[in-house]
């Protein structure tokens, strides 16, 4: 029971740590210019996608995922 | 950004690699058929600082002849469907209120997960879309506060009510609370 509460309770913090995120990156949108945050929003989201190039998965395996229908082999 | 009023926003950002993905895709669809852009990419759109693999878009049932016209060019344009390389089966898909994806060939990320519209939100929204404007490009969205809605009321992820929060902080100039309540409230009607 002991180990239930911390595994709740740490996901609790986990929760609202990342709301705080959400709330402190919107305030520096919000007080900045569009190209001082989207210059940094584009480092994470190109760096991602980078990543994303190295995913093996045929669009079967992909679909297969996402519960969704493939008609290729 | 400029808030302009509930159905205008201007952007003034730099364009990262999933902008370029959306604007390339909404070039061609946008000749065959109207559409709209839902969901998490609207989130990233307006800054939230997170990746995703999928971005959802919703257009009116169109003719199997449309869609196949559509479905040339994209091919032409370096696309290709994860469901399917036949047009019929992709069409079947579409008829069937299931998704088709399309990304550039050979890769599976980033995909545009298309629908067809099925419901009164999804025909009120390509009717009356908030325009986002890119410099000289735009695109279509359907009301922040429907999409705040949705996320709270029938998502409710951690992703998607971090996504509903960052809309709400960023958008409350000109968001209107009593129509996300309203639309809270018809959601739940709409599931009962």
């Amino acid at each position: 029971m002991a180990k239930t509460n911390t595994i709740v309770q740490l996901k609790q913090e986990n929760d609202n740590e990342r709301m705080w995120y959400v709330e402190y990156w919107a305030n520096y949108v919000n007080s900045h210019t569009d190209k001082e945050w989207s210059s940094q929003q584009k480092v994470i989201i190109n760096s991602q996608l980078q990543n994303a190039k190295h995913y093996r998965l045929t669009p079967k395996e992909y679909l297969s995922i996402k519960g969704e229908k493939c008609f290729r082999d | 950004m400029q808030l302009i009023n509930r159905n205008m926003i201007i952007l003034n950002k730099e364009i990262n690699e999933l902008d370029k993905f959306v604007l390339e895709f909404v070039d061609i669809i946008k000749k065959y058929t109207n559409y709209i852009i839902i969901s998490g990419y609207v989130a990233i759109l307006l800054g939230r600082t997170r990746g995703t693999d999928d971005i959802d878009m919703i257009i009116p049932i169109i003719s199997f002849e449309s869609f196949s016209l559509l479905y040339k060019e994209l091919l032409e344009k370096g696309f290709w469907s994860l469901n399917s390389s036949k047009a019929t089966d992709l069409y079947e898909l579409l008829l069937h209120r299931s998704s088709v994806r399309f990304a550039m060939e050979p890769l599976i990320s980033p995909n545009m997960e298309i629908k067809f519209s099925k419901n009164m939100y999804d025909q009120i929204s390509l009717k009356s879309p908030v325009i986002i404007k890119l410099g000289e490009y735009e695109l279509k969205t359907s009301q922040l506060e429907l999409q705040i809605a949705y996320k709270e009321e029938v998502l409710k992820s951690n992703k998607d009510m971090e996504d509903a929060k960052h809309i709400r902080l960023i958008g409350k100039q000109i968001l209107d609370e009593s129509l996300i309540r309203q639309y809270k409230q018809q959601l739940r009607d709409f599931d009962g």
